[in-house]
Parts: C-alpha cells; sequence; structure tokens
C-alpha cells in the first residue's frame, strides 16, 4: 500500500506535472491567437491585456472574410496545395514502387540521389529556378508553384511510400498479372487499396509543407491576386498600423486544414521517421 | 521472341516508372544546383543584359569585402546553433516524457506536437503579437511573474530580437525533435532494460550507458538535418524583424534573398548561394565522420 502511493507520487512530479507544464507552453500560443481573434479591436490594444475575449466577438472574422482579400489568398493556397498533392501523390507511387518491387542498376543511386535531395535547402536554388520559370512564363503564375513544392515533396514522399509498398506481400498483384491484368491496373487496383491510409499520409505530408511555403511564393508572385495565404498575411503585418484582430482571425483560419491533417498524420510520422527518411 | 520481349518489359519498367520523378528532380532541383555555381562566376543582373557575362571570381572577391555579408554569417552560426541546442534538449526531455507510460498518452502527444504542423510565417506572426512591447502577452507574463520590473522592447536590439526569434522557432523545431527521437525510442527493446534491472542498474546510469548509445545514429542524422534546415530558414526571420535592426538578425539565406529581391543580381546571390552549399556539404561529411554515424553496431 505504502509502496504504491510511494510510487504515485514519483509518477506525479516525473510525468504528470512535467507533462502539464509541456502541454501547457505548446498549446499556449494557438489559445492566444484564438483569444486575441474574439477581441474587440479596441480592447486588443489596451491595457491591462485580458486572458479572456470579453467583450466577445466575432466582427474579425467578419471583416476577414469580407475584406483584404483574404478569400483570395485561401483558395490560391487550396489550389496550390491540392494539385501539388496529386502530382506528388501520383508520381511517388509509381518510383515508390519501383524501388521497393524491383531490382535495376543504379537502384542504390536513386535512393541515395532521393536522401540528398531532400536535405536540399529553398532559398540557395531561388535564383535559378526564379530564371527557369521566367523563361517558361510561368512568373506570376500558381502553376509554378505547384511544380516547384511538387519538386521539393517528393524525395520524401517516395521514399515514404516505397516504405509502405515494402510492407505488402508482392503475391496479391503478382496473381493478378498472371490474370492477364497490366502492371500499372494491378498496382492502382489491387496494392495502392491496401497501403491507403499511409498514401494520404504522405499526401497529406506534401499539403502541409505546401500549405506553409513561404520563400518562393513571395519571390514567384508579383500581383496581389496571386498571393498564397502566407504572403497575404505578412503583408497584413502592414507597416504602419496592424489590425491585430483580424491577423489573428485569418492566422486561425489558416490554421484550422493543416491542424486537422495533422491530426490524422501524427501517428504515422512517428512511424515513417522511425525508417530513417526524416523531414521536418 | 515473346520471352525476350517479356524480358526487356521487365527490365525496362522500373526505368519507366521512375522517369517522372527524375525528370522532375533534374529539372527543377539538380540542373538549377549546377546553374548556381555557374551564374556565381557571372556578371548577371536581371535588369542588365548587355553586362551580362562570365566575371572570375569578382562575385567573391565582391562577397569577401562585403562586411553585412560577414555580419550575416556570424549571425547565421549564432542562430543555427543556439536553436539546433535548444530544440535537441528540449526534445530528447519531451521524448523521454513521452516514452512513459500513461493514461492518454497518444492525445498528449498529438498536443504537444501540434507545433510541428505550423508554417514559418504563422510562427513569425504569432510570436511578433507576443513579444510585442506594449501590449505582448509575453512581456506581461514575465512582469506578473515578477522576472522583469518594466516593459521589454524585444526588437529595438539585435540580441533580444535575435532571442526572440529563438525562442518562437524553439517552440516550433521542438516537436520534430521530440518525434524522431521517441520513434527511436520506440525500437529499443524492453528485454535491454529488463536486464540491466537485474544488476541494479541506476536510471542515470541506464539512460547514459544503454538510451543514449542506442538513438545516437537518430540523434547525429537528426541534429544534423536540423542544423541544415535551421540554417535556411528565412520565413521566420523575415517576418519577425527582415533582419533588423540594422542587419542584427540578418542571415546569410535572408541576405540572398533580399539581395536577389533588391538589386535583381543573380550573379552576386548565387555566390552566396555556393558559398552556403559548399559549407554545409564539408560540415555534413565532417559531421557524420567524427559522429561516427552508423558505424556502430549494438546488438
Amino acid at each position: 500500500m505504502k509502496r504504491t502511493t510511494k510510487k504515485r507520487i514519483t509518477k506525479t512530479f516525473t510525468c504528470y506535472i512535467p507533462l502539464a507544464i509541456v502541454t501547457i507552453i505548446m498549446l499556449f500560443p494557438f489559445y492566444w491567437f484564438l483569444n486575441t481573434s474574439f477581441k474587440e479591436q479596441s480592447s486588443i490594444m489596451k491595457l491591462p491585456i485580458k486572458y479572456l475575449p470579453e467583450p466577445f466577438t466575432t466582427d474579425n472574422y467578419a471583416s476577414m472574410l469580407s475584406s483584404m482579400g483574404f478569400d483570395k489568398y485561401f483558395l490560391n493556397s487550396l489550389f496550390v496545395s491540392v494539385v501539388t498533392t496529386i502530382f506528388v501523390v501520383a508520381i511517388a507511387i509509381m518510383g515508390g514502387y519501383a524501388i521497393s518491387r524491383y531490382k535495376f542498376k543504379g537502384k542504390k543511386f536513386v535512393f541515395l540521389l532521393l536522401l540528398v535531395t531532400q536535405m536540399l535547402p529553398g532559398v540557395v536554388i531561388l535564383v535559378p529556378l526564379f530564371t527557369i520559370f521566367n523563361n517558361m512564363g510561368l512568373i506570376n503564375n500558381l502553376w509554378s508553384l505547384v511544380i516547384v513544392n511538387t519538386t521539393v515533396n517528393l524525395p520524401f514522399c517516395t521514399i515514404m511510400i516505397s516504405g509502405f509498398f515494402s510492407g505488402v506481400s508482392p503475391t496479391l498483384e503478382e496473381a493478378a498479372q498472371i490474370d492477364g491484368c497490366t502492371i500499372l491496373k494491378s498496382v492502382f487496383k489491387i496494392v495502392v487499396p491496401t497501403i491507403l491510409p499511409g498514401i494520404v499520409a504522405s499526401g497529406a505530408f506534401a499539403f502541409v509543407n505546401t500549405w506553409n511555403e513561404f520563400v518562393y511564393s513571395l519571390n514567384f508572385m508579383s500581383d496581389s491576386d496571386k498571393f498564397t495565404l502566407p504572403v497575404g498575411l505578412s503583408l497584413m503585418k502592414g507597416e504602419f498600423t496592424v489590425n491585430y484582430g483580424g491577423l489573428a482571425a485569418g492566422t486561425v483560419v489558416a490554421l484550422i486544414p493543416v491542424l486537422l491533417i495533422f491530426c490524422y498524420i501524427q501517428k504515422y510520422l512517428v512511424q515513417g521517421l522511425a525508417s530513417g527518411a526524416v523531414k521536418g | 521472341m515473346f520471352k525476350g520481349k517479356q524480358y526487356l518489359k521487365k527490365k525496362a519498367m522500373p526505368y519507366f516508372m521512375l522517369l517522372p520523378l527524375l525528370a522532375v528532380i533534374a529539372v527543377f532541383m539538380l540542373y538549377p544546383i549546377f546553374n548556381t555555381f555557374w551564374l556565381s562566376m557571372q556578371d548577371h543582373v536581371l535588369t542588365n543584359v548587355k553586362d551580362m557575362g562570365f566575371n572570375g571570381g569578382t562575385n567573391f572577391t565582391r562577397l569577401f569585402e562585403d562586411e553585412t555579408f560577414w555580419k550575416a554569417a556570424v549571425n547565421s552560426v549564432f542562430w543555427t546553433v543556439a536553436n539546433v541546442v535548444l530544440q535537441l534538449f528540449f526534445g530528447l526531455l519531451v521524448a523521454l516524457l513521452l516514452n512513459q507510460k500513461f493514461k492518454g498518452r497518444g492525445v498528449f502527444r498529438a498536443l504537444i506536437f501540434t507545433p510541428w504542423a505550423v508554417g514559418g510565417m504563422l510562427v513569425a506572426l504569432i510570436w511578433s503579437f507576443m513579444f510585442n512591447e506594449s501590449v505582448g502577452v509575453i512581456g506581461d507574463l514575465l512582469m506578473k511573474l515578477g522576472i522583469v520590473d518594466g516593459k521589454i522592447s524585444w526588437f529595438s536590439s539585435g540580441s533580444s530580437a535575435m532571442w526572440a526569434m529563438i525562442i518562437a522557432n524553439t517552440w516550433r523545431g521542438v516537436p520534430f525533435f521530440a518525434i524522431s527521437i521517441l520513434s527511436a525510442l520506440q525500437t529499443i527493446p524492453t528485454e535491454v532494460y529488463e536486464s540491466a534491472d537485474v544488476d541494479g542498474a541506476s536510471a542515470v546510469y541506464k539512460f547514459f550507458k544503454i538510451t543514449l548509445p542506442l538513438i545516437k545514429d537518430t540523434l547525429l542524422l537528426t541534429t544534423l538535418l536540423r542544423t541544415i534546415w535551421t540554417l535556411n530558414i528565412v520565413d521566420i526571420i523575415y517576418g519577425m524583424t527582415k533582419g533588423g535592426p540594422n542587419f542584427s538578425t540578418l542571415t546569410i539565406p535572408v541576405y540572398i534573398m533580399m539581395t536577389f529581391n533588391d538589386s535583381l543580381d543573380a550573379g552576386y546571390a548565387s555566390a552566396m548561394a555556393v558559398i552556403v552549399m559548399l559549407v554545409l556539404v564539408i560540415f555534413s561529411a565532417v559531421y557524420l565522420k567524427v559522429g561516427k554515424y552508423g558505424e556502430e553496431e549494438y546488438y
């Protein structure tokens, strides 16, 4: 009896208390912006600082959605992220299948290439990419962002998906191929459905990265009606006055899609990272 | 005949499947890398077509005489080291915490890892407001706790602005370290600890003699990747300080982007990019060599 109480006390100090502190620190910034987004503009800038949104208002959301081009930024981000995700998943399924199922010359090289390129930093190839898209006439065109985000996310997603293929025995698709199924058909009709949750997770990963991408969007888009959310929101931080209520509301809305997706993929991240393919 | 065709088809199939992947990477990643090296030795200002051409090492000599570049180099090292060290330390603590058995572990794990999903620009917006001098919540909390007496003007001096950004980025970066370390911790078989328990080993001994050596490779790889990515962060710095005040929080990647934006000098910006790439390649090689990555067997 005494021993279990002692154990429980130790557990409180080594586990529950630190856990509570860490959780509060990690979640507080979210709470703070949610709180700010429901405050009246005048009370945001007034002292003392209020830790609850009193008086409560949804005006910030209304003004956010009706003005400042927010809906445009949101739709641009959505377009780039969705199309990028589709491209990444389609290309990564084929590449991942090849790496997982075939023995071929140069396989080691391909794998190494994927590992090295996922380390590649964004801004050092900004200049040549700008020139390429300029020559293609794709500056100020959302397709340049689709292309660049697809490229950046492909290495990691291919490695991740090839790992999922390797987890499934090839007997099913071989049987289908003997029955006269083409290879592509057998892959997409039989293997892909069995690893679908993993594929969705890799796609979600590409979506989150694309949704958050800033540097390329800032440099490749010049008209404000082509801006994505991060660029649009960064401009709202304006030079002189900052509408913090509107900014907070916009940030909250911008966070919703990625947080929902994150809930779904977080358990795959722990698994996916264990295989050594890492990307943050 | 039929058999030969079938054989060829099977041989060629993986290459067909890899073609889109390799084509995209070659055109939009490998070519730009080579192009950066080429551009770094050119006079190449996008608005000045008639003076374009090879200029030898002029961009590089200009670089070495550019005081802002050296300032940015020092800032880059400080920014990267401080971030990686803090994130590694707290990430390890969080991973050990979450590796214990308790009720609701999955929920807490998801909650604690959420900052991972927040984009750099949103991190910048959220934390700029929290660090705001007059109505920022961080100053208010510090005063309430009695840690400071008056308001802190975080962004008026270089060092406090730098620390404000490091704190913001650490908040976002700890989950990544915790995720990687936790996934490594979960691969350690429990029998290893059980036999140590039989020998009466202390918790500290177990951590340093069993846990740490077993997750060493993960720690090495995670810190290396994080070093590269942290150095290359632009959005948080651009969003919080734009490198100011007086270039005191400017890092080289931000300088590359701003140089390219302001002057469209592709040659000069590329020279900086080349330096960054070379430093990173050399650093990675030395780091993995010195850390003896993947050279030891434990089981």
